[in-house]
């Protein structure tokens, strides 16, 4: 069921322009980034322009996907034959999201090849093994977030208005682009609740050379937010849509 | 006296839009958060490498930036006449399609003017951005400008996007990204090879950045009015090409019968 709903969905997002922007926008942010860094002769600096584009992309594109594709199913009122299939329609919603945002994901090369070539830097990834985790557990987090704000935004159309409101103050109170030092301190036990804080601290760090120091914990952190995030947003999901059912709005909104 | 009347219920739709977007409390709450944020993201890099000079150099960059996004909403505007089939009674009726598409997109113009002056105020009281006086007395004229050299061109690009509707939010998103990198709002547009910086001449929000910038560094008048001048007939060459752009489009999709329903 897993293996279709993948399937199907990587169907969908190849010929949904919309779905894939974040694969272009990723390496010309990075390409920004990057100019600013030459621009004060900075280069050290260049993990920095690799991390932030491919998070930016990442809840980018959670929160497209968040407010888009619950909605299209009731829209399209295909959303009554999902739920009346004998798999859990969570699992179903969940994978598809799984898809696009590992699409997004993709964008991460893009920007190191910016950087190599656009450029002449080479990043080493000194640590691969924290980095390929860490890649796959800000995948999973992510689309477990997604979830949640997926089951949210269903429920209630006008919360839609926030769904691009909140990516930006995300992204900049977690630390994505520039390490949460900068911000007053009563911010960053805040911060620590969000996986993108762990996803860009483990992900710079695998590109320094020095050994990092805790980074067991800090996966440890990101695969509990990630499995959290999941169980809520598959939980909330199952509520609203019984409550959509016992109220007969599942297509009529 | 027909075009203006055209033009005002084009303007009245467009408010409608407008308002079928953001309330007051989601226009504050929801999107000047968001654009505030957004501008607060990319300046923050500075802080990586502790300059205050290239700080400055993004939070005017960046503020000018967001309100020339919203205002390219202009991109999407123009072809919502195509998603609720009205397209084709615009194109039948003896009125031209300029004023009535002009009247619609129009409202992203003081929507995106708004959101920058917003954000440089928030700027200047959060991040002490310098906005010295009487110098910035001008701010709003050059704004004018560059949010008007933005407007012509997205309405040249919606002209284009009337024939492929889908690609609406593509197109809007790649100009936006294009001018962050390209128009001298993250870096100054000499970094970039000559090609490009040949070709960004042409584009609007280069030169009224420029001005602005220019301005809010206390620069000499003339050196100001050139860039402003050059923004202008920026925005002029566009606007020119935008009204041509829309009645060849609309003669395709006549000849075509594409300009139905999507």
């Amino acid at each position: 069921m897993i293996v279709a709903s993948l399937r199907a969905q990587f169907r969908m997002s190849r010929r949904d322009i919309g779905d894939l922007f974040m694969v272009i926008a990723n390496p010309v942010y990075a390409l920004i980034f990057m100019a600013i860094f030459v621009h004060v002769g900075r280069e050290d600096l260049a993990s920095y322009a690799l991390v932030a584009p491919m998070l930016m992309g990442v809840v980018g594109t959670a929160a497209f996907v968040a407010g888009e594709l619950v909605m299209r199913e009731r829209r399209e009122q295909t959303l009554e034959v999902s739920v009346i299939c004998p798999v859990p329609f969570p699992a179903v919603i969940f994978s598809r999201i799984l898809v696009i945002t590992a699409i997004s994901m993709v964008g991460i090369i893009e920007s190191w090849l910016i950087v190599r070539f656009g450029f002449g830097i080479e990043i080493a990834i000194h640590h691969p093994g924290t980095f390929a985790a860490a890649i796959l557990l800000t995948t999973f987090a992510s689309a477990g977030t997604a979830l949640i704000a997926a089951a949210a935004f269903c429920f209630a159309e006008e919360v839609r208005t926030f769904q691009n409101s909140i990516t930006f103050p995300l992204l900049l109170f977690s630390g994505v682009l520039v390490p949460v030092t900068v911000f007053p301190d009563w911010l960053e036990p805040i911060s620590r609740v969000v996986f993108l804080y762990w996803s860009a601290e483990l992900l710079r760090g695998s590109m320094q050379p020095e050994i990092l120091q805790g980074a067991h914990l800090e996966l440890g952190v990101l695969a509990g937010l990630g499995l959290g995030s999941t169980l809520i947003g598959a939980a909330l999901l199952n509520r609203i849509i019984g409550f959509l059912r016992r109220e007969g709005r599942l297509g009529i909104f | 006296m027909s075009t203006l009347r055209t033009f005002r219920f084009g303007l009245f739709v467009g408010i409608r839009d407008f308002t079928g977007f953001w309330g007051w409390k989601s226009w504050f709450g929801g999107w000047m958060v968001q654009m505030i944020a957004q501008a607060i993201f990319f300046s923050l890099l500075a802080r990586l490498f502790e300059s205050p000079d290239q700080e400055r150099f993004l939070l005017i960059g960046y503020a000018v930036a967001v309100g020339a996004a919203n205002v390219a909403w202009t991109i999407q505007s123009t072809t919502w006449d195509r998603w609720i089939g009205t397209y084709p009674l615009l194109v039948i009726a003896p009125s031209s399609l300029a004023p009535a598409v002009i009247g619609r997109t129009s409202i992203w113009l003081p929507a995106g003017m708004a959101t920058t002056l917003l954000t440089l105020v928030f700027m200047a009281i959060v991040f002490e951005l310098a906005l010295p006086w009487p110098a910035t007395s001008g701010l709003l004229p050059l704004l004018l400008l560059t949010s008007l050299s933005t407007y012509c061109f997205s309405l040249f690009l919606g002209a284009l996007a009337i024939r492929i509707p889908r690609a609406r939010n593509f197109i809007h998103q790649v100009i936006t990204i294009g001018a962050r990198a390209f128009c001298g709002v993250s870096v100054p547009i000499s970094f970039w090879p000559e090609g490009v910086q040949f070709a960004v001449q042409v584009l609007p929000i280069t030169h009224g950045l420029q001005a602005i910038r220019l301005l809010l560094d206390e620069a000499p008048l003339r050196q100001v009015l050139v860039s402003a001048s050059m923004e202008l007939a920026v925005a002029l060459g566009w606007i020119t090409l935008a009204v041509i752009a829309m009645d060849r489009m609309a003669n395709a999709g006549r000849a075509d019968g594409s300009i139905e329903f999507v």
